[in-house]
């Protein structure tokens, strides 16, 4: 009875999104209408918890949104300037075969920017590159939102990777290997994704000469650094290896011949790239000069439901680094095109009030459907609804539960649309089962990083930041649809590996059988 | 109600959820979550 319950907002959710095709925003309302009703009647939420537990939810919706906000009147600001249209134009002249141009960005260079910056950026630049080069909208978001999944986990300098290694208390370097292993297959499943959603099966079988030395070489070079102990490097290193690979590889099999002369309109390409490359290089100043302390955050007492359900006291929650945060790097990145584009003598104040109009309509929808979701997630964790229902399924799974391990991963990251709140959810929970049934805990982690890592991109808010980038906003169904069935493949394939690591050749990481 | 003004509520419904969450008032935390309810069944009203 509790566990139909506590899964009724999730079904409530999907059932709108993908049977009734309603929008996300209605979707939303129903499901966190619901949350509240059922935390609050059955779960023991009392009127203290669930201020506490709403309030989280917007606190953590303020930090996303502050990203959503900035990347979009960024997005309109090199639109406006036509400074994307130089990028695109470029891209053209350096690799002509669409068929690449389709993976090389979606799985490579989303992943690189991931690497970096991670937070949805990756969505946010590559969708409208895409769709300016004249790809089918929804084939662009989902594979840019599939495409780099493989590298959520070890992207945005590690910070998922750092949340799991915290919340198991686990070897850093052991999880990292455990992760590597589910990571390879990840990586694999996606760029072969990519190959389908450009052109089906045919593509899957003209693009294997890319993805399978790619992935060999990004495999290499995914161990090679984690042996290292370079952590934050992991993702990005991986991916730009990848890139220079396939690069390479089209080199060798297309024989293009020397570029021609680059295409400059009224911006050379350095200038119409220069914010992306300032968001590059402010991302890696930040993290070297560690100005962490220059932060807000927000403070929330411990609380107990009615039915005794804990929920510990955050003294630093959804902490805004001034210096860290992508939002404040964008904003800058920014007005750094501004002040070249006045240089460069095309400044017009008119399309700057576009731009701002622009950012306006297109995130006031999206504004209240991440509100509503992410205070349904809140609201479902801090009631003990979440762990209600991941226990009664391991309950239920018994010795097969490491089959549906990746289920919860992918779980986390759909309720909360990210892979270190799906870790923070269910780390130390896929960690207890893996004790309790004498398997080793290194791979449990390392599959519940991996696969909340190809979770986030059914994530609300990355399919809200990708429909709002694609001008696809009120399609959100048709995204799910495109996007859901690779995942569960994935996570399928990966809880068979996960089972046969763990019964079949019992293998040792850490030191742990 | 118009989408910009559920959007420019969000911010006092916060600042008072916030308040009412470090400060225990559950008379203001009612009135916050009311609010931010009213706005979730405002999305059916056209």
């Amino acid at each position: 009875m509790y566990t139909l319950l506590a899964f009724l907002p999730l079904l409530i959710l999907l059932s709108c999104l993908l049977a009734f095709k309603m929008t996300a925003g209605k979707s939303g309302a129903l499901a966190v209408l619901s949350s509240i009703i059922i935390a609050y009647a059955f779960f023991g939420l009392n009127i203290p918890g669930l201020t506490i537990a709403m309030s989280k939810g917007m606190s953590l919706a303020l930090y996303v949104l502050l990203i959503i906000w900035s990347a979009v009147f960024l997005y309109h600001l090199v639109y406006e300037f036509e400074a994307i249209d130089v990028i695109n134009k470029n891209i053209l002249i350096f690799i002509k075969d669409p068929f690449t141009q389709f993976l090389m960005l979606a799985w490579l260079f989303s992943s690189v920017l991931q690497g970096i910056a991670g937070f949805g950026v990756p969505v946010i630049i590559v969708v409208p590159i895409l769709i300016h080069l004249g790809f089918d909208r929804l084939s662009s978001v989902a594979a840019v939102l599939l495409g780099h999944s493989w590298s959520v986990s070890f992207g945005s300098m590690g910070s998922s990777f750092f949340t799991i290694a915290l919340v198991t208390n686990l070897n850093q370097q052991s999880i990292g290997y455990a992760m590597g292993i589910f990571d390879a297959l990840a990586m694999v499943m996606m760029g072969l994704t990519v190959c389908y959603i450009y052109g089906g099966w045919k593509y899957v079988k003209k693009g294997l000469i890319y993805v399978i030395p790619t992935s060999l070489v990004m495999i290499s070079v995914m161990f090679t650094v984690l042996y290292l102990n370079l952590v934050s490097l992991v993702g990005l290193l991986t991916a730009l290896s990848g890139l220079l690979t396939m690069f390479i590889i089209y080199t060798i099999k297309e024989k293009p011949g020397k570029p021609e002369t680059l295409y400059a309109g009224k911006l050379t390409l350095g200038k119409a790239l220069l914010p992306y490359t300032a968001i590059i290089a402010l991302s890696l100043l930040f993290q070297v000069l560690k100005l962490g302390k220059y932060s807000i955050s927000f403070q929330y007492p411990a609380f107990v439901t009615d039915l005794g359900h804990m929920v510990a006291q955050e003294t630093a929650y959804s902490t805004i680094k001034f210096f860290g945060h992508p939002a404040p790097i964008i904003i800058m990145s920014s007005i750094l095109g501004m002040l070249v584009y006045k240089q460069s003598g095309i400044w017009d104040t008119k399309k700057i009030k576009t731009v701002i109009n622009r950012t306006i309509d297109k995130n006031i929808g999206t504004t209240i459907t991440l509100v509503f979701l992410i205070t349904m997630a809140l609201v479902m964790m801090d009631s003990g609804m979440t762990s209600t229902l991941a226990l009664k399924v391991s309950e239920l799974t018994g010795g097969l539960y490491p089959l549906f391990a990746p289920l919860f991963g992918v779980l986390g990251s759909f309720i909360t649309g990210s892979n270190t709140n799906s870790n923070v959810i269910f780390g130390k929970f896929q960690m207890s089962v893996a004790t309790a049934l004498g398997v080793n805990s290194y791979v449990m982690s390392g599959l519940q990083s991996i696969s909340g890592s190809i979770g986030v991109s059914l994530g609300p808010t990355t399919i809200l930041m990708a429909a709002s980038a694609s001008g696809l906003t009120g399609h959100e169904s048709e995204i799910y649809k495109r996007v859901i069935k690779p995942v569960l493949l994935t996570a399928l394939l990966m809880g068979l590996l996960n089972y046969l690591l763990l019964f079949v050749f019992r293998i040792n990481i850490g030191g742990v059988l | 109600m118009t989408k910009k003004i559920a959007v420019l509520l969000f911010i006092p419904i916060f600042l008072m959820l916030y308040y009412a969450s470090n400060t225990g008032s559950t008379a203001l935390g009612t009135v916050g979550i009311l609010l931010f309810i009213a706005i979730a069944v405002s999305q059916f009203i056209r």
